[in-house]
């Protein structure tokens, strides 16, 4: 036990003063935030932007030709201009010539020109149109509401009444039974931490599996094997990886929390946003229940295969297939998320195969609908299976270890387990 | 205090690679394990480690099994390797704990080992850096801070320049005196006679032969003669023609002559026959093999147990 702690306490110190680990961390909670913050920060710039200029924004606004060869009665400018929406721009009346108009924005006396031709019919003459222009969309609007609006009262509707009509909208309400879920609103916490499990797992499997064919391919094994239970060492790997792991998730996931209550008034109107962030404590319970059982049984795998190498080069082929069996799993789940379809006959069975589960299972509570006890035995499962991989994984280690040589087929891999433990009786 | 190993077996699936193994160490002497490659040797060392059980047969110290908690085992293996990235002290101590020491009382040992080393500048350098033999210090240290009773040295010398190889012998000296046992594997037979009281030679997962060197070489037949002379084709040729009543053969390898006499009885007439003749002797004396040729002998592929010259 003791034995375990010391190899526990250095595996974790490996990573947790490792430079790039700590260089990972740090970035990751710079960037999540950085990005939390991105309403407040681009506030600010924008304030100095406006306090810089002097305050004047009338003069500011973009200058846009308008000429109405529509034949409409009334004045097109007047009307666009009184458009809260199109605020930014200025439309001046001109009565001049195609070819006149183009001249003007080619020379920079007007940002664009706008030709009517009909009362739902025009051209915009521009020079350029920025990437995130929003300029026809908005003007299309008010140039549909205006063509309504002489319609209808071309029809005796008052003003008046002709407002409301066409700003009439719909108010709903979605009332849930306690049981559903609205996929929408869980769509992106899950995805979000379906993605966090992915990578904390297969990036910490493989920096176990490499940490382990390091200590070999260095023959640093030779002592270790000869100072420690070959148990103690791969457990004491597994669980420092696992804490390393769990520290890094902790701290990325704390610090986007801490920044979204830091900045809540700046997502008030943001649903999608507001609905990572009001996902139930339970939630955040099983992604870490999740992750440390997936985590282990997963890093088990990595641990053993990669104790059968003995060269760096050989390890990325041994561990192959656990990371093609992760992949898959990830894929699936990935599908069927996006799909809508979290409760379909094949995420049901892959919520209870324990390579499978952590994801599969963790995506169903979150989205689809899971009666309790599928949810403990998926559990059970998984927490049996963990152990039991741990126990065969360190059967596995102890041979492999002092293996070298061309690393073993599974089926020499088995007599071998066969021929030990008739020995060890 | 003796270690003793008794009746080893071990086979690796249809490999059998111990097959009754027999030898004793103690304390305050060193052991010259001896073998070919691939004789067993790593096995056996890792059977006394417990890094494996045996498939029978008992490793014991004073009598009762060997408890590697409570007598602390150190081990130079033969493949050299420790964590080439990290801070040395750092990993010595993750080493000196595991093997159940204190934090503290393995900062003094390295120190001190450090120091006795004359490695102290390299405690904060990550072993990566430094040359092969400084590296090999490094492993031979990692063997001794935790203050072992029994140190098993696999091939302790190769990669070492003569001033350290030199150091090191004081070192393996200083631990016999201590009282260590010393188990002491090699090919280099000068360092294993300069150290070792006794020999077991493993031979194909067997001991063919184990006992104190110097017993060893006395048991040899003491009718062989060696003679150093510039003249010892003369001599060779007189011994042939006249002295036929005693020599049955004779031999020269490099500057000796090597001559068989027909009874350990006969060695003083031989050397008054040729005092007798005046001839320019250097010296003459009985034939001890070398620890070498007895190796080659009880290993070699043409291993024969009837002539042993």
């Amino acid at each position: 036990m003791k034995q375990l702690k010391t190899i526990f306490d250095f595996e974790f110190g490996n990573y947790a003063k490792r430079k790039s680990f700590l260089i990972l961390t740090i970035g990751l909670m710079l960037i999540v935030a950085v990005v939390l913050s991105w309403p407040r920060i681009s506030e600010l710039f924008a304030k100095e932007q406006i306090s810089g200029t002097g305050g004047d924004t009338a003069a500011e606004r973009v200058q846009i030709a308008l000429i109405d060869e529509s034949g409409g009665q009334s004045d097109a400018a007047l009307y666009f201009n009184a458009v809260p929406a199109l605020g930014k721009y200025r439309f001046v009346s001109l009565n001049i010539s195609v070819s006149e108009a183009e001249k003007k924005v080619e020379s920079g006396e007007y940002n664009s020109a706008i030709v009517l031709t009909g009362p739902l019919v025009y051209t915009r003459i521009a020079r350029n149109i920025p990437m995130n222009d929003s300029f026809a969309y908005t003007f299309e609007n008010a140039l549909l509401t205006r063509y309504r609006q002489q319609r209808l009262a071309a029809y005796g509707v008052s003003e008046a009444d002709a407002d409301t009509i066409l700003n009439a909208f719909v108010t709903g309400t979605v009332k849930m039974t306690s049981e559903g879920k609205d996929q929408m609103q869980n769509f992106f916490y899950t995805y979000i931490l379906i993605f966090l499990l992915y990578f904390a797992i297969i990036v910490y499997g493989q920096m176990v599996a490499s940490s382990v064919a390091t200590e070999k391919s260095s023959r640093a094994m030779e002592l270790l094997i000869t100072s420690a239970n070959p148990k103690s060492l791969m457990f004491g790997k597994v669980l420092g990886a696992s804490l390393a792991g769990m520290l890094q998730l902790v701290l990325v996931l704390g610090t986007a929390y801490l920044f979204y209550n830091l900045n809540a008034p700046y997502y008030t109107d943001s649903a999608i946003v507001q609905s990572i962030f009001a996902m139930p404590i339970s939630m955040l319970l099983y992604t870490l229940l999740f992750f440390i059982l997936g985590f282990l049984l997963y890093a088990f795998l990595y641990a053993s295969l990669a104790s059968l190498v003995s060269r760096m080069e050989e390890l990325s082929t041994i561990v192959l297939p656990v990371t093609f069996l992760f992949v898959i799993a990830f894929m699936v789940v990935m599908f069927s998320m996006s799909g809508g379809k979290v409760d379909s006959p094949l995420m049901v069975l892959c919520s209870f195969i324990p390579f499978t589960s952590p994801m599969a299972m963790f995506t169903r509570i979150a989205m689809g609908e899971v009666v309790a006890w599928q949810i403990t035995a998926s559990i059970a499962i998984l927490i049996i299976s963990t152990i039991g991989v741990g126990i065969l994984a360190a059967k596995i280690y102890r041979l492999g270890v002092l293996l070298y040589g061309t690393p073993p087929k599974p089926n020499q891999i088995l007599r071998m387990l066969k021929a030990d433990k008739a020995q060890l009786r | 205090m003796e270690l003793s190993v008794s009746e080893i077996t071990k086979s690796f699936g249809e490999n059998k690679v111990l097959e009754g193994v027999n030898f004793k160490a103690t304390s305050g002497s060193a052991l010259g394990l001896l073998g070919r490659n691939g004789a067993g040797k790593t096995t056996t060392i890792r059977i006394i480690m417990g890094v494996f059980p045996p498939n029978s047969g008992y490793v014991t110290v004073n009598g009762r099994p060997l408890d590697k908690d409570k007598l602390s085992v150190g081990y130079l293996p033969e493949d050299r390797g420790l964590y080439p990235k990290h801070v040395i002290g750092e990993q010595l101590i993750y080493l000196a704990r595991l093997r159940g020491m204190k934090a503290k009382d393995a900062k003094a040992s390295i120190a001190h080992w450090m120091k006795r080393l004359e490695m102290q500048e390299y405690a904060n350098k990550k072993l990566i850096t430094l040359s092969k033999g400084n590296q090999q210090k490094i492993q031979l240290m990692a063997s001794l801070i935790a203050d072992p009773k029994l140190i098993i040295l696999d091939e302790p010398f190769s990669g070492l320049d003569p001033v350290n190889a030199s150091m090191l012998k004081d070192v393996v000296q200083e631990l016999i005196q201590d009282g260590k046992i010393v188990l002491f594997s090699s090919h280099q037979m000068n360092y294993v006679e300069e150290f070792c009281d006794s020999i077991a030679i493993l031979h194909q997962g067997k001991i063919v032969l184990d006992g104190q060197i110097r017993d060893i070489k006395r048991s040899y037949d003491r009718s062989i003669i060696t003679v150093r002379s510039m003249q010892n084709d003369v001599i060779e040729n007189f011994c042939l023609a006249r002295l036929r009543d005693l020599v049955g053969q004779t031999r020269k390898k490099r500057d000796e002559l090597i001559i068989s006499l027909k009874g350990p009885d006969q060695k003083n007439k031989l050397i008054g026959a040729l005092a007798a003749q005046n001839f320019d002797l250097d010296s003459i004396g009985v034939y001890e093999p070398t620890l070498e040729d007895i190796f080659v002998q009880y290993t070699g592929d043409d291993m024969q147990t009837g002539e042993r010259v």
